[in-house]
């Protein structure tokens, strides 16, 4: 593609000092993401993919590499030069019970990203307030209601529609349904694909559920101990998987389907697997 | 093992849980399951659903403020005493093991995980001390641990999910029980990792013929490890079957549209949805409402369903409570279920 | 909203035991100059005189024939406007520091921390003789000296908070908003913070007004206000024959001390919305 990609992630390494020592969660990760597309990145705990994605939000510095927004380098940026970029690019946090401050009326949550922005006057925002409510599917009479009046579900929406206050290009969602039950889950993931048809918005979503992935996101990314060992149309990689490690992780996929044979990784009759694996 | 033996291993019958001092703050509305010996039940169902409430009763562990308010629970005939912490405390560990979600929050962090499965062993078992230490080295080589010396040194910090995992299903196998009851045995842990964990677990059961009650809300992990499953809804069990029969012939709608939001490789997209979801959120556990309690975000309820709640019905082998099971058969023949 | 707050004050009773114990003390504070417009210096008559001896001096007379009851009364104003203004002094300090220690870490954290420790490791009541010493003993200097030895607590315990709830996802969320840090700080962190820190304060009000009351006992207090304090500092002369002149203002100290110590334990229920919607259904 010859036009220039929303995003454009080129070799970024993200290294920092824990209390047991230097870690280095990020690898060399390269990749692009296009206007309303949703690339998926997959990978197990401490693959790096959330640290991946708290660089590309400004929250950790990357230690070297570039992090593009149509062309403008974000990477090394202090936060004050953030700023500028900060409607463009929102996030979803995994927790909806930590994601929002429990002291604040939705009303409030959802006004903050235009007060803080100065996006029109005043007396409009909270027009666009119970606009963005009814969009996301709740109530705008539900306004004046506490974060803990709501249930799981409903607070993603909330969460959801508070990203999407300043309309950004690029929404980073940090595993936003693993917290859910199925049920729940198909309503936020269902609400994500109106959205975007009907925003434009692109997704960068963070999921270690190959299968919700294979059928929301256009590509994936696998990522596995800091680099991305294969991405592809997201279809295309569940069915001709070519990394290890990707082979590895659908043969251990729970499939609800009963006519199919149960995943390799899960009969007994089966020859061990390495078990080291994802064990040290 | 008695042979042919027609009682159930576990039986639970029409069990009451509640608010203590408010009986009709009802969280568990009347449960029935049995489980058999080599037999692996699922209960399967979202949160509020009761399916925990459902494995703390078997286990004698109801959280404070909360109380049984009837029906039965029976271990191969005889009443368990869950009221009784003293002789629960035996039953526990030697009859009956548990596997919780997290790992961590059943080992003791300042203990070395050997001495901690020795300390169950210790309680249930009259073993000596050198009998013993082998028992716990054999149990965590028989839960796939490898170097079974080092692990029982370590402290439960140095080890990962996965191997803590197998070292609480070490301990709930210490005293040879007869049930396991795992209660999202795997939902913490990587895919990989659950993979393994749940061969462990049918390994076992093919080597001793333990009784699994899997209780979770996957899906996949219940069409390939239960034999049997029954779901939930509102703190009452709305449906039955063997896994084939419940996979490939739903009679409930909530058990189909559980079967239809769950995101499933190779299917098409319907009608502009991604996933076919269920609409609402489920009601407050303790809501008095007197009609079946999955009406209200049923689209084939009807008058009749908000007025009492419907019995369970149906052949032994596929129970369901719903007045119009399998209501979406005769609505629309176009949209089949899978 | 306020029906709530009350009826869950109503089955937490010793909170509202301490409540009203408090509001009997500030009721005196209030009404000394109403129920002893002469002042508590005037000699009402004979010296040492027990209590309900004397009509018009139910607390008897000290050894000057002043009346306790006045001394009781007006002193009630210095322990309570010592206690809760050198808190507030205090308390601003405190979360100033504790916050930005909390919220940025790293170096400011260590320099912020050391010279809080500093602080700490002085003994207090040494620390506020020598502030009175230095700046002579006023109410406004023992009011700051006060400040000077509380704030290291509330310090420390804001900047734990506030590292606890900087790691929270909405507060990632308002620094990908773009919100300046000062906003987070004081709109986002501190209001989710604040509760243990009330808790803190009552117990804190305590302290002081029990340390301000060491201060005037050992003649470091303002000479022109009578305190419970200096009341027991000039009737320790005749603490054999008329022991009720030091046991008064001493059960006064104590009786404030322990509602505020009740008061500070119910705080935290009644301050938490979600704990108080459960209590209230």
């Amino acid at each position: 593609m010859s036009m220039t990609p929303l995003l454009h992630v080129k070799d970024l390494h993200c290294s920092f000092k824990v209390s047991s020592g230097m870690i280095h969660p990020v690898r060399g990760v390269s990749f692009d993401l296009h206007r309303g597309e949703t690339l998926a990145l997959v990978g197990e705990s401490g693959c790096g993919k959330t640290t991946l994605a708290r660089c590309i939000l400004g929250l950790q510095k990357a230690t070297s590499g570039s992090i593009q927004l149509e062309g403008n380098e974000m990477a090394g940026l202090d936060r004050m030069q953030l700023r500028k970029f900060r409607p463009r690019v929102q996030c979803v946090f995994q927790d909806p019970f930590s994601s929002l401050n429990p002291r604040k009326r939705v009303e409030v949550l959802l006004r903050e990203p235009l007060d803080v922005h100065h996006v029109g006057p005043k007396e409009e925002r909270l027009r666009a307030v119970h606009e963005m409510m009814e969009k996301v599917g709740l109530p705008s009479e539900w306004g004046r209601r506490f974060p803990h009046e709501f249930s799981g579900g409903q607070r993603q929406r909330i969460g959801i529609a508070r990203a999407l206050m300043l309309r950004p290009d690029l929404l980073i969602c940090d595993e936003p349904v693993s917290a859910l039950d199925v049920s729940v889950q198909a309503q936020i993931i269902n609400l994500l694909d109106e959205l975007q048809r009907d925003l434009g918005v692109s997704y960068l979503f963070i999921s270690h559920d190959l299968t919700l992935v294979e059928t929301f996101a256009d590509r994936v990314a696998m990522m596995f101990k800091g680099e991305i060992v294969e991405s592809g149309p997201a279809r295309e990689v569940w069915r001709n998987p070519q990394s290890d490690f990707t082979r590895r992780m659908i043969d251990a996929i729970p499939v609800p389907d009963v006519t199919r044979a149960a995943p390799p990784a899960f009969r007994p009759d089966a020859a061990p697997q390495d078990k080291t694996m994802t064990e040290s | 093992m008695a042979e042919a033996n027609p009682q159930p291993l576990l039986a639970v019958e029409n069990l009451e849980v509640a608010v203590a001092g408010h009986p009709e703050a009802r969280i568990l509305r009347g449960v029935t399951f049995a489980v058999n010996r080599g037999e692996t039940l699922a209960i399967v169902g979202e949160s509020g659903c009761g399916k925990s409430m459902t494995s703390l009763s078997v286990m004698g562990l109801l959280p404070a403020g909360v109380e049984k308010t009837g029906g039965s629970l029976r271990l191969d005939g005889t009443e368990l005493p869950i009221t009784d912490n003293r002789k629960m405390r035996k039953i526990r560990a030697a009859r009956i093991g548990m596997v919780f979600q997290e790992p961590m929050a059943a080992l003791n962090p300042v203990f070395p995980v050997g001495k901690q499965v020795a300390e169950v062993i210790g309680e249930h078992m009259s073993l000596s001390r050198s009998a013993a230490r082998a028992r716990v080295l054999s149990l965590l080589d028989q839960v796939g641990l490898p170097d079974p010396e080092r692990i029982a040194k370590s402290y439960p910090h140095r080890l990962s999910g996965g191997q803590l995992q197998r070292v609480v299903i070490a301990m709930a196998l210490a005293c040879d029980p007869e049930v396991i009851i795992a209660d999202e045995p795997t939902t913490a842990l990587d895919v990989t990792v659950q993979a393994q964990i749940m061969r462990l677990l049918k390994q076992l059961q093919i080597d001793t013929q333990v009784a699994i009650v899997l209780v979770t809300h996957n899906l996949g992990l219940v069409a390939h490890t239960a034999d049997r499953v029954a779901v939930m809804y509102g703190g009452r069990k709305v449906e039955e079957a063997p896994t084939r029969e419940l996979f490939l012939n739903p009679q409930h709608p909530y058990t189909r549209g559980l079967l239809d939001a769950t995101p499933h490789p190779d299917r098409q997209r319907r009608g502009g949805k991604l996933l076919n979801e269920i609409p609402g959120t489920v009601p407050s556990i303790t809501d008095p409402m007197p009609g079946c309690r999955f009406a209200p975000r049923c689209a084939f309820a009807q008058a009749d369903c908000q007025a009492a709640p419907p019995p369970e019905e149906g052949p032994a082998g596929h129970r369901v409570a719903c007045y119009h099971p399998a209501a979406w058969a005769a609505q629309d023949k176009t949209e089949a279920p899978q | 909203m306020m029906r709530a707050f009350l009826t869950s004050a109503a089955r937490n009773w010793p909170v509202s035991l301490g409540a009203i114990l408090l509001l009997v003390i500030l009721f005196m504070a209030l009404t000394a100059g109403i129920f002893f417009p002469e002042g508590p210096y005037v000699s009402v008559g004979r010296p040492l005189q027990w209590p309900g001896d004397l009509a018009g001096a139910p607390m008897g007379t000290d050894a000057l024939g002043r009346n306790m009851a006045a001394g009781i009364f007006y002193g009630a104003r210095i322990s309570l406007l010592v206690g809760f203004a050198s808190v507030a002094v205090a308390l601003i300090f405190g979360i100033v520091v504790g916050a930005y220690a909390g919220y940025y870490g790293g170096w400011i954290d260590n320099l912020l921390m050391r010279a809080t420790e500093l602080f700490q490791t002085i003994p207090q009541f040494m620390l506020a003789i020598v502030v009175v010493a230095i700046f002579g003993p006023t109410i406004k200097v023992i009011v700051f000296a006060l400040a000077v030895v509380s704030w290291p607590a509330i310090a420390r315990l804001v900047r734990g908070e506030f590292m606890v709830i900087r790691e929270r996802a909405y507060i990632q969320g308002c620094i990908v908003l773009g919100m300046k840090d000062t906003r987070i700080i004081f709109t986002q962190i501190l209001p989710n913070a604040l509760s243990g820190v009330m808790v803190m304060s009552t117990v804190l009000v305590a302290t002081a007004i029990l340390m301000e009351s060491a201060l005037s006992f050992l003649g470091f207090g303002d000479p022109n206000v009578i305190t419970w304090g200096s009341m027991i500092g000039s009737g320790r002369n005749n603490m054999r024959d008329a022991w009720y002149i030091i046991t008064i203002p001493g059960l006064c100290l104590l009786i404030t001390a322990l509602a505020l110590n009740l008061v500070g334990n119910g705080l935290t229920d009644l301050m938490n919305p979600r704990l108080r919607k459960r209590k209230v259904k």
